[in-house]
This record gives structure tokens, sequence and C-alpha cells, in this order.
């Protein structure tokens, strides 16, 4: 199996971060890594599907992109990479931090909001500081961006200086290109207007006050105008503030303000000035230090720890808060071009240094040693089955969904062990091997046994609190339903389905739009877009679903072969013991009994079920028809329709939820079955697949038989059906009098690749975790 | 004594086509005091003057839309509520369902038998995908008691067919059969013109069960290579995908294609483009009878037609050019073969001299039927 880089790339995302320093570290290293040993592994992004799409030269950093942060553990190799790792939420990576699987590793750029007042202004902002910092000791690696940050880092976190790798910050390539074929137009000293250069940011610490009050005194000094030029991101009010501190109008400022300058007009900015002042009180790492350097510029930088890492003579350093000093250094520089030389000089390494080849080089030597030589459970004591977490409806709920998972489980007990997170109502009442997990919650994500934590989603409201972690994490996702535009209307409410729909769509949405696709009438979106963006892997059940969805949505699911959920002995389908069973439940001698299996509802054709038993019994067929399933809400339009088509006598419906033994004797008991649905999209239907397995002739919708792959005894109709399709295949099947027997070797054939022993194999396997 | 038609769905629209062109015709061709008419309102039939029978037939004959006027207005004179004696009759050309359906499902099978039913078809049922989800359970209503009433009308041997065949599931055939007219669109020719140009036109609404793609498919790679060729789609578009019903309004933009669409066009315009026509086409894969080919034919222009086309499986098959089994090849192979003259000239000379029923002969066995007791 290929070893797994996952890495966090949302600060790649976020535009505050991706065009700054953060971000444009945490690209270079990406960058590099085709020329490292890890340029075999696998470079998996993990992104917010909240947060804007990647930029395409950031994406191609990676191999695969994905808003999953839940993946499956298999026996190869991953390292988890947090490039910013007291930025952004860090539940995101809960799995990664949390299992031990993964080795982890962390790139530190400063701990400046602990070390600089301001920063953590309320007990909200300290408190998550405070965990993000408790959060980096599960780390195993760290690559700080100067001796400073790392120093810092041994302080806060009692981190060995062992576990860590200073890699310095890179400068963007595209600086040394541009260095290396612009010529320098003047000697900067002979200029008319010599000039310095400012970087500046709204950060208050880094200070461009004691600049501008240096440069103020030069001007004075001076009498004549030696501009500083300022560059960076700021808005149009800090720019009115720095021209209030320089005294001046703008027109007559020395200071020039050179916004979104293009790296070409960087370079040439740097190469014309006399010196670059960086006057920061604090800070990780200092970019514009190198940026100086690499273009030939020299660097005049406050004492801060950083900078002197970097910058060694003292006629280039000067303290924070002293202007005068710094008024000093710059007139020095002004008037004698061989300090500006030497300066120069001796900044020169610099540019070499925190070449991005370099950094990148430090970076994956680094984290290749430390996984090589990583102490501790690299290989995970892991049980001999795997173990795996199911967020999931059970029974008592009253759900197809339920008892779907309940026999995968206990199917699969002799595959994996199983950890069921569920809302259902307590004491659980489907026996199985597995223990209990609790409610449904994120708490999967931070338990180190899981191989796989498995989300099973469907279009009701049980699933709930299964779609908020699902949402948040991702991951393997077993998707029982075709769409799912029933449970986010329900979710969301009526204006936050129309918004959420419109968002989909990108365009807006109206009531009656809306209206229709709650019906399942023509919908414009199968509104699964959420779940495919977070599903790694997405399981469906039948091949017409994952064709559906490929169409739509342009991604391919995995398919495991649907279920039914009741199964049948032989003796169980012989004509004595469904006589038996006829007996038992009052159905007539010589009665034809159809049943329809599963909730009942309009959309499951319930009306052309009256209609076509009406049609049967007008040609003399002594046909009943069993709703087999809750009617609920719809037993009395079951009544009207029956009662207007005078055969209320033969349809027979319950409101309350059928048990299984009652389920099972009419699969037994029925001449023939109806599985209808008014819309399609590859839906599997586990009714059908129980008429499937107990050789029950059975009408069903196209789109259906093709997706529960049924064999010859189930007769299909057109998707767009009538009553009299319905009837004359019942009438047919009324005429054939085959005995269920005949299709023993269908049924047979049709099991053995339709039972969840089966399906459990196919989904560790699926999985990875086998 | 007395024999009632039934208006009701046709004074709601005044529409011209479909269903309502039926009981138009019957107006225009009812000699004068045969019939009273009435219409539906609330839970029982009311009487409305018999001019209006007059009033629609004048409506058909001349199109006249003052005729519409004066529909309107001996509409609005409502009658006395009608009871429907053992002796009377009502003539229902129209299909119907709720308040309708309640009135005659309420009726005793005796008084059921006083009614004649015109059916059309059974398309919701036996052709269910092309048509809302929702209708085959509307209709189920209608067709119920279509199964009671014992004696009625059908447009067609099919439709009659399926009914009985299908519906009832047996092999017996009651009712009877009642072809409807060719001549909606005026007097046959006597000598149509020959070697006609080379345009074929599509009548009918635009809807998947028409095959106007298949046609179109089977023109695209000849518009524009053979000189003169041209293709009109002529009839409202109906249920079709968005982007079939784009193809076919950018098509008929661009001058250059020689493909037409005229979706609105009165019964004169029609009647032209059928006329210098070489052929028409009609390739439904469902119909209840078909009217368009059948009037084709009547004005001498040929047929190039699918199979299932009931209207024509009555006719001997001259004038028609039958695409067996339909699909895009065949279909360019017919019109193909009409490209050449001497096939084009004879098949307009057969059509000439085929016998078709007429709307008054249509009117004619209504009237037979409804003076006739149920066997």
């Amino acid at each position: 199996m290929q070893p797994v880089v996952y890495a966090d790339f949302r600060c790649l995302q976020d535009p505050r971060y991706r065009v700054r320093g953060i971000g444009r570290h945490v690209a270079a290293l990406f960058r590099t890594r085709r020329k490292s040993a890890f340029s075999t592994w696998k470079v998996v992004a993990l992104t917010d599907p909240e947060s804007p799409k990647l930029p395409p030269d950031i994406a191609s950093l990676a191999d695969e992109i994905t808003c999953s942060t839940n993946p499956c553990i298999d026996s190869a190799p991953s390292v988890f990479i947090d490039g910013t790792p007291m930025t952004h939420d860090t539940r995101f990576s809960l799995r990664f931090l949390n299992h031990p699987h993964f080795f982890r590793a962390a790139v530190l750029h400063d701990f400046i909001p602990l070390d600089w007042p301001g920063y953590l202004p309320t007990l909200g902002h300290r408190t998550d500081y405070l965990a993000k910092l408790a959060r980096l000791r599960k780390f195993d690696r760290f690559f700080p961006v100067s001796e400073y940050t790392a120093w810092r880092a041994s302080e806060l976190l009692g981190a060995s200086r062992r576990q860590m790798t200073v890699t310095g910050s890179s400068v963007r390539s595209s600086l040394y290109k541009l260095r290396d074929r612009l010529e320098l137009a003047s000697d900067p000293c002979a200029q008319s207007e010599p000039y310095f250069v400012i970087v500046v940011a709204t950060d208050v610490r880094k200070n461009p006050e004691v600049a501008i009050k240096a440069m103020r005194h030069l001007n004075l000094l001076y009498g004549r105008r030696i501009p500083l030029k300022v560059v960076g991101h700021y808005d149009h009010d800090y720019k009115n503030k720095l021209l209030q501190l320089a005294g001046s109008s703008k027109r007559s400022s020395f200071l020039e303000f050179h916004h979104n300058v293009s790296d070409r007009d960087l370079v040439k900015l740097y190469q014309g000035a006399i010196a670059t002042v960086v006057p920061s009180h604090i800070e990780g790492f200092s970019l514009p230090v190198v940026e100086a350097s690499v273009c030939g510029c020299p660097v005049v930088a406050s004492t801060c720890a950083a900078h002197m890492e970097l910058i060694d003579l003292e006629e280039a350093l000067f303290a924070s808060d002293d202007a005068a000093a710094l008024c000093a250094k710059l007139e020095a520089l002004l008037n004698n071009p061989v300090l500006r030389d030497s300066l120069r000089a001796s900044q020169a390494s610099l540019a070499q240094r925190f070449h991005q080849n370099g950094v990148g080089e430090r970076f994956w030597t680094a984290l290749e040693t430390a996984i090589k030589h990583r102490h501790g459970p690299v290989v995970i004591t892991k049980p001999q089955k795997p173990r795996l977490a199911f967020l999931s409806p059970y029974p008592p709920d009253e759900s197809g969904v339920a008892r779907y998972t309940a026999m995968t489980i206990r199917a699969g007990e002799h595959l994996f062990q199983s950890d069921l997170y569920t809302d259902a109502p307590r004491p659980l009442t489907f026996d199985g091997t597995f223990r209990d997990a609790g409610p449904v919650n994120l708490t999967p994500s931070l338990n180190s046994r899981y191989d796989g934590i498995v989300s099973v989603i469907g279009n009701s409201l049980c699933h709930a609190n299964i779609f908020k972690v699902f949402e948040r994490c991702g991951g393997p996702c077993i998707l029982h339903d075709a769409r799912l535009t029933q449970i986010y209307h329900l979710r969301l409410g009526e204006e936050g389905f129309l918004r959420f729909a419109a968002r989909l769509l990108g365009r807006p949405v109206s009531v009656e739009e809306a209206y229709n696709w709650l019906q399942d009438r023509n919908p414009a979106t199968l509104f699964l877009e959420p779940i495919i963006e977070r599903a790694s892997p997405l399981i469906v059940h039948t091949v017409t679903q994952q064709a559906e969805i490929e169409k739509r949505y342009g991604i391919s699911p995995t398919v495991l072969p649907g279920c039914p959920n009741s199964y049948f002995a032989f003796d169980e389908l012989t004509g004595s013991r469904k006589q038996a069973v006829r007996e038992q439940h009052g159905i007539p001698p010589g009665a034809f009994l159809i049943s329809s299996f599963g909730r009942v509802d309009p959309v499951k054709g319930m009306e052309t079920c009256i209609l076509a038993l009406e049609l049967l019994r007008s040609w003399k067929i002594p046909a009943e028809l069993y709703f087999v399933g809750s009617a609920h809400v719809y037993s009395s339009e079951i009544d009207r329709i029956a009662s207007l088509y005078d055969v209320a006598s033969h349809v027979h419906a319950q409101t309350g939820f059928i048990d299984e033994d009652t389920y099972r004797d009419f699969v037994i008991a029925s001449d023939a079955a109806i599985q209808l649905r008014t819309y399609g999209f590859g839906q599997f239907s586990a009714s059908l697949a129980d008429c499937i397995s107990a050789a029950v002739p059975t009408i069903a919708t196209s789109d259906l038989a093709t997706s529960c792959d049924a064999p010859s005894y189930v007769k299909s109709v057109p998707d767009r059906f009538s009553p009299l399709q319905v009837a004359e295949q019942l009438a047919l099947i009324s005429e054939d009098q085959a005995a269920r027997s005949s299709h023993e070797d269908a049924r047979i054939a049709y099991l053995e690749t339709h039972n969840f022993e089966y399906y459990g194999k196919r989904l560790i396997e699926v999985l990875g975790v086998g | 004594m007395s024999l009632y038609i039934d208006v009701t769905e046709f004074l709601a629209s005044l529409r011209k086509t479909g269903i309502e062109r039926i009981n138009g015709e019957i107006c225009r061709y009812l000699p004068p005091n045969t019939a009273i008419p009435v219409q539906f309102c609330s839970d029982c039939y009311v009487a409305l003057p018999p001019a209006l029978i007059s009033a629609v037939g004048r409506y058909f004959r001349d199109g006249a839309e003052a005729e519409a006027t004066e529909i309107r207005r001996l509409a609005s004179a409502r009658g006395s509520p009608v009871e429907i004696l053992t002796s009377d009759t009502l003539l229902v050309p129209e299909i119907f369902a709720y308040e309708r359906a309640k009135y005659f499902r309420e009726m005793s099978n005796q008084q059921l038998q006083r009614c004649r039913f015109i059916i059309y078809d059974l398309l919701p049922f036996t052709h269910p995908e092309y048509f809302l989800p929702h209708l085959p359970g509307v209709m189920s209503e209608y067709f119920h008691i279509m199964r009671r009433a014992n004696y009625c009308g059908f447009i067609s041997e099919y439709t009659r067919d399926a009914f009985y065949g299908r519906l009832m599931r047996t092999a017996t055939r009651g009712g009877v059969v009642l072809p409807l007219g060719s001549d909606s669109l005026g007097p046959r020719n006597s000598r149509p013109t020959a070697n006609r140009s080379l345009a074929f036109t599509v009548l009918g609404t635009i809807e998947p069960r028409k095959n106007h793609a298949l046609i179109l498919e089977a023109f695209e790679p000849l518009l524009g290579k053979i000189q003169g060729l041209t293709l009109s789609f002529v009839g409202r578009m109906g249920w079709v995908d968005s982007d079939f019903a784009r193809r076919v309004h950018a098509l008929a933009s661009d001058n250059r294609s020689g493909f037409q669409f005229h979706d609105a066009p009165t019964d004169s315009a029609i009647r032209i483009q059928i006329e210098q026509s070489r052929a028409t086409i009609y390739a439904s894969d469902a119909e209840g009878y078909g009217l368009p080919p059948v009037e084709s034919l009547w004005l001498g222009t040929p047929v190039i037609a699918s199979k299932t086309i009931p209207s024509l499986q009555a006719l001997p098959g001259a004038g028609i050019h039958y695409v067996e089994p339909l699909d895009v090849e065949r279909l360019r192979q017919a019109v193909l073969a009409f490209l050449d003259d001497g096939y084009a000239n004879q098949k307009v000379e057969e059509a000439l001299h085929l016998e078709l029923p007429t709307w008054r002969s249509f009117t004619q066995e209504v009237l037979r039927w409804c003076n006739q007791d149920c066997p």
C-alpha cells in the first residue's frame, strides 16, 4: 500500500494566510516534496468544504484533495502534517492527533500571541490558544522556523530539542529569478533621491512608527527629501495613520506608498534602496530580512531574537524602541557606501540558506529520519480483527437502515469488532456482538482504537446527529438513500433549505420548485453534494445509484451489493408451510395474496397497488392486497381509495410498525408482491431484496429491479407505471401457478453475493482495514 | 325521448383541437334540432339553448371569433337541470374526472346504459411513460366508469382492442368503432400538384411519443446537402426536454438550416403547408387514432408513417410509406425514396383515390349509435 502524507491545507484555502508568510512557507515545503524521499508518497490535502477552493497551483501540490478528515487505518505508513497548528479550528484533525497510527509533524511559526500583549484579548481567546498549545504536545516532530521559535516551543511544551528541526522559512523562488534577470539601474547611493524601504502590515508589533520617526528626523537633518518607500499589506486608514506620524501630507511626505506591488516591482524597490528597515518588536521569523538580502539590499533590523539569528553586525541592528539609534544607522549607510557594501556582503548568505530548496530539504530529510527512528508504537498493537465504529440508527429505531446496520454488525462479528454509536432509545433490541459506545458524537475521532469510523447516512431524522458529525469529519460513509432532499428540508427548515438549494445550484430556488423536489418530482439535485465531498470512501448499494451519482456529480462511489434483511431456509418456502402461515393469519382459502412490503407511501405506488387490485378482481382473480408495513398517515387515504373502487374489504393495512415475525410470515404466505417507486435514482429496496430472498414473484419498477439485481421471477414495469401494467403482470403470475421451488436456483445464485457475510467482507476490503 | 350532448369541457376552453374538435365537428354536422346541449354544473347536467349547437358548428366551420362570443352568450343562459330518463340518451364525447365521475359513478347500471361515451384512447394506462406520473391515477376513475358502461364508442379498432383485450381482459368485443373524419382542413383536392418541392412536414404537438427528435436526427445529415430539401415541424411545443426545445428553436432561427418551426398555425396555413409538402411524416409511438396522417391523405399528400398509427391501420396502404421498424436510418431511406419524383407522384395519385371517413360520416355513425339500444 502506498504510504500517505495527510496535510492540513486549510491555511492555503484561507486568503488571509495563503499570500502571507505562513501560507507561502507551507506551500513551499510541499513544492519541494517531489525532490525528497517522500516523492513516492501520496499527498492527501485535507480541506474544509466551507472555505474557498484551493487555487490550481496549490491544488497541484497534492495527489488528492479531500474534505474527509476521517481516514481508515491500514498498514501503510501515514504522516500527518499540520502547517499552521495555532490558527484554525483544531477539531478538524482530531482523528490524526488521536490515532497512534499517524506520525504527526507540526510546522511552528511563532508563539507571539502569548509573548506579546494584545493578541489574546478575552478569556475565550486565551483558553483557545492554550488548548492549541496543549494539543501541540501530541505531535511527534516539530519544525520551527527559527531557533527562537524552537526555544519557545521547548519552554512551552517541554519538548526536547531532539524532536525539533529548525528549517527557517523560505523566500519564494520568483524573487531569485527576478533578481537574476533584472539589472540594477544605478547605484542606490548615487541616486538623486536615495531611499529606504520598509515592509509593513497592520499588525502593531511590526512597529513602523520607529522607522518613520527615524526617517522624519533624517529628512529634517538633511533638509532634503529622503524617501521611505512603504510596501506590504495595509488599508487606507493605516496609510493615513502613517502619514500623520510622518507629520506631512500625502503630497509633501517622505513616505511613498507602494501598495500591492508585483514581485518584479518589489525586487526593483529592494535593489534600488540604500537599505531595508525591519523594525518589528517581535517575530518568529522575518521574511523581509531575507527577501531584501536575496535582492542585494542590506537590512537594518531591530534586535528581536529572530532577527539576531539572521543578522550579526552591530551596524545593522537597533533596539526596536530607539528611533535615534535607527536614525544614526540609516545616516551612516546613507553617507557610507562602503559600509552599505559590507552589510550587504555579511547578509548575502541568507539568500542561499533560505532558498525553498534548502528549507524543503531540511524539512523532508528531518521528517524522513524522524519516521525511521520513531520510537514507541510505530507498529500499533492491533487486535487480530480490525475495530470499526459505526454511527448509525439501530433497532428499536423503526427504520430499515437501523436493521441493515444491525445485520451488518451481526454478520461481521467474525471479521471485525464493532462499536456502535447510536441515538436509538435504549435498550437496543437487536442481538449482536458489539459494544454500545453511547450516543452519536465526535468521540470516535478521539479514540485511538478505531481502524475505521463509518457514518451511516439516510434520508430520515434519525440520522440528524450523524450528519453533524459527518459534516465535520467526513470519512467512510454508507449512503442508504438515493436523495437527501427530505432530511435537509427537515434539518434546515424551509428558509434554510431554499438557501441551501440555491447555494448548491448557483441560482435562486422557488418554494414551488422545492415543493416538487420534496415530492421527488424532477429534483434538480439529489442534495448529496455535502456527503459526496466529505465521503471517503462513499459506499452505495446499487450499480444504478453509482451510475446516477457519476452522471450527476462526476464521481464514482463504491458499490457493495445490497442485502435482504430477511433470509429463509428452503423448508420455510414449501407449499405446506405457506398454507400453515396463511391459515394462521386468516387469509381466505384460494385467495391470491398480494403483499406490498415496507413503509406505505404514495411514492411507493400506494394508489396503484389498490387500483391494480381492483382490476384483478374485475378480472375474476380473487386478489387480496396487504400493505405489510406501517400505513401511518396514509391509512385514511388507503380507505378512501379502496372504498371509491369498492374493494375496501380486500385491502388490508395497519398504522403501526410491523413486527419481524409478521413480516416474515407475509413474505412466506404471499403469492405475489408489489414493490414500486415513483422515483428512481438507483435506490436500493430492502423489501424487494427480501422478496427475492424468499423467491416471491414480484412486480417492481424497472429502476428498482435493476438496482436490486433482481432475478427473473421479478417482473418489471416501467418507472412511470400504470395500474393496468401492474395488474397485467400480477394476472400472469396468478395464471402461472409455478411453485416457488422452480425459482430455487435463481434464489440461491442471488443470495451468494447478497448476504451480510459477503457484505461485511467487502466492507473491510473497501475500507482497507482487512 | 331526447338526445343530450355534453359540451362541458368544450365550453370551458373553446379549443378547436384535440377532443374538443370532435365535439365541435359533431355539432357542425348534427341535423337541426337533433340534440340538446348540456353542461355539467356541480352535481347535475343543465340544458343549454339548442341554438348553441349551430353556433358551435359555425365556430368550427367559419372559425369566426364572433361565434365564440355567441357561444359564451348562449352558454350563460342556463336552463333547468336535466334528468336523464330511461328513454333519453346522453352523448358524452369528452373525458372527465372528479364531479362528473362522481355523478356517473352513482348512476345505476340501467341509467348508465343511457349514456354514450366516446373513448379516445387508453394511453395513460398502456403508455404511462408519455404522461405526467399522476395521470393514470386521475384517469382510473374514468376508466372504472367506462368498464361499467357497456356500449361505448371507440375512435379506432386499436382503442377498442386495448379496452376489451387489456382493460376488460376479455376476447369479446363490444361497442362500436367510430372512425374520425379526415376533412377538418376543408374539401378534398381534385387534382393535387405533382412534382412538389422537396418539403417534408411533421404535424402534431412536439412531445416525446411523437418522435420529433428521431425525425430531426434522420434529416440533419441531409439538410443543406440536398438542394431544396426542407423539414417543417407544425404544432405547438409540448412536453419535451428543454435541450430539445432549444435545439428546435435554434435550428428554426437559422435561415440556412432548411428547418422551419410553426408553433401556432391557422387551419388554412396548415392546409397550405400540407399541400405544398412532398410528404408528411407521422412517426408516433402510440396514438388513439392519429388524425394528422389521414388529414394529409385527404388533401392528397402522401404520408411516411410508423406502423403503429391506428387511423392508417384501417386503410389499404395506398399513399402511405411505412417505416418498419421505425429507426433513424429507415426513416432517412424513406425520405430519400420520396426525393424521386416518380415515386412521390405515384404516392400522391394513390392518396387521391383513398376512401376516407369524413366528419359527416362520423356524425352519422355517432347518431346511429346513439339511437340504438344497448345490446
